[in-house]
């Protein structure tokens, strides 16, 4: 890809790939290290990756860079996730999306990652797969399995209220 | 035998048993022959796995022991235009059942457009190869023209500053050696005496005129001493000021007691180095100390480099990475105020 191809893609793209990040860590410090690392990848590779390959590459590559620091540092976010929810139990739900935002951080990062991908992006089935490294299979499984888990945490929360 | 079949054994294991199998050759014919049986997996592979797969419209209704997965393939798109009206069809029949597929439709996420990456700007790169050139051939055009403004700034330093030095007289052997003959008096002085024959020039003639300047204070004063007195007489000059040595006649020499002039009649000339002695002396010394390898195009670079920090008081830093061809895979430059790399063709 060209220079120009390139600065293109942190125009279209660099704002998506943060929001996926932060939207499955929590941590917005660690999702610019994230971005900036994908972007340094891409950048290092720029005469391989094709203009029309590179949204795909970038999400994949963050997608990995984010599960690498996540198991690394796996009893760090969680510690903050539980501080999240303990903060946010003592709150009034506002609307339906902080209780969905809230559910997804409660999902396993496979299951929360998938769905982000299809939901954020559009991504398609083999999409995901290719970006995650799971077959298209276990993709479906994982929608199936995430999107249950936030209907019954919906409707639990709901009949609470 | 077993467990050496099955990769088990550690390096002294194995060597026991093949100490011990050499002990007993029977044996060992024995153990040669299992050797020779392993099963390796076959690969093979169904050829119409798609065909047996199945979709939404397989199922020939929808249940309540299927009404949930129908849901979510509903809100991911997955349903046809058959399959979607069974699932309606079931809703009609069983309206409780619309709460489940709202919640399921509440689980699509939306986008928070109001999230976006800090300082996007410092993402972007800069290209600083003008379009239409090669990089190497941009790269290499500046590398030459560092080289050559170094070396030619290295070139003008080598000139001694002997020679640059304006004023100064060369005075021939023959005055040094009267110079030497001179005495002198102390600073409380005012004046300084001098012996007439003592001064000399170079074709060993007595100086005759000698130019006494006297001070403002002794202006009516006469001068004394006088030309044409031969006699071997002290000349006591009232006072001497200092002489622009362009207004002094050539065959006159001047020595000044209270400013004594730097003599380099005669200096021995410096052995001048060769250009290639003196860059490695003074521009690649640090360079080869660091690396065993001879000199290179890239060991040239870093010197001019070098000398052009050192001449503009400024750090700037070059460096690259080699791939396992030992060739250039990325070239960067670093300083203070910018930053630049670039991945190079393999």
């Amino acid at each position: 890809m060209t220079l120009a191809e390139y600065n293109k893609s942190v125009d279209e793209y660099a704002d998506r790939l943060y929001l996926f990040i932060v939207k499955n860590i929590q941590d917005t410090e660690e999702a610019r290290d994230i971005v900036q690392e994908t972007y340094t990848r891409l950048w290092s590779r720029i005469e391989e990756v094709s203009a029309l390959k590179v949204k795909s590459y970038l999400f994949s590559t963050a997608y990995h860079v984010m599960i690498d620091i996540i198991r690394k540092e796996k009893r760090k976010i969680e510690y903050r996730q539980t501080m999240q929810q303990d903060s946010i139990h003592h709150d009034n739900y506002s609307d339906v999306l902080e209780i969905l935002h809230e559910a997804i951080n409660k999902l396993p990062e496979i299951q929360r990652s998938v769905i982000l991908l299809r939901d954020y992006e559009g991504y398609s089935y083999d999409e995901i797969a290719e970006i995650t490294g799971l077959s298209e299979s276990q993709v479906k499984v994982y929608i199936f399995r995430g999107r249950m888990y936030l209907k019954k945490y919906l409707g639990k929360i709901e009949t609470i209220i | 035998m077993i467990d050496y079949l099955d990769g088990k054994l550690d390096p002294v294991q194995t060597a026991e048993l093949m100490y011990f199998l050499s002990q007993n050759p029977d044996l060992e014919n024995e153990f040669n022959a299992y050797e020779n049986v392993n099963l390796t997996a076959e690969i093979l592979k169904f050829r119409d796995k798609d065909e047996l797969k199945k979709s939404f419209g397989d199922f020939p209704t929808v249940t309540d022991n299927n009404f949930e997965e129908f849901c979510i393939a509903e809100i991911e798109g997955d349903l046809d235009e058959k399959s979607q009206t069974r699932l309606y069809q079931y809703l009609d029949k069983n309206p409780h059942k619309n709460r489940e597929l709202e919640l399921y439709q509440k689980t699509k996420l939306r986008p928070d457009e109001s999230i976006v990456f800090p300082g996007l700007s410092q993402l972007k790169k800069h290209r600083l190869v003008p379009s239409g050139i090669s990089r190497k051939l941009y790269y290499t055009g500046v590398a030459a023209a560092v080289l050559l403004i170094v070396f030619l700034t290295f070139i003008f330093r080598r000139i001694p500053e002997s020679d640059l030095i304006t004023g100064t007289i060369p005075v021939s052997e023959n005055a040094i050696k009267a110079d030497e003959s001179m005495t002198t008096q102390t600073e409380k002085e005012s004046t300084s005496s001098f012996k007439k024959d003592s001064f000399r020039d170079s074709d060993n003639k007595s100086i005759q005129d000698i130019k006494m300047i006297p001070s403002v204070n002794d202006v009516n004063k006469s001068v004394p001493g006088d030309d044409t007195d031969e006699s071997n007489q002290i000349i006591k000059p009232i006072g001497i000021r200092k002489i622009d040595d362009i207004n002094l006649p050539s065959d006159i020499i001047l020595l000044k007691k209270d400013h004594p002039v730097q003599y380099h009649a005669e200096t021995p000339v410096q052995e001048d180095k060769s250009l290639a002695e003196f860059i490695r002396e003074k521009l690649l010394a640090a360079e080869i100390a660091k690396s065993a390898e001879n000199l290179n195009v890239w060991t040239f670079a870093q010197a001019s480099l070098k000398g052009i920090n050192y001449l503009t008081e400024s750090d700037v830093q070059m460096s690259r990475k080699l791939n396992l061809n030992g060739k250039m895979s990325e070239f960067s430059i670093d300083s203070e105020s910018f930053s630049f790399s670039t991945p190079l063709k393999k």
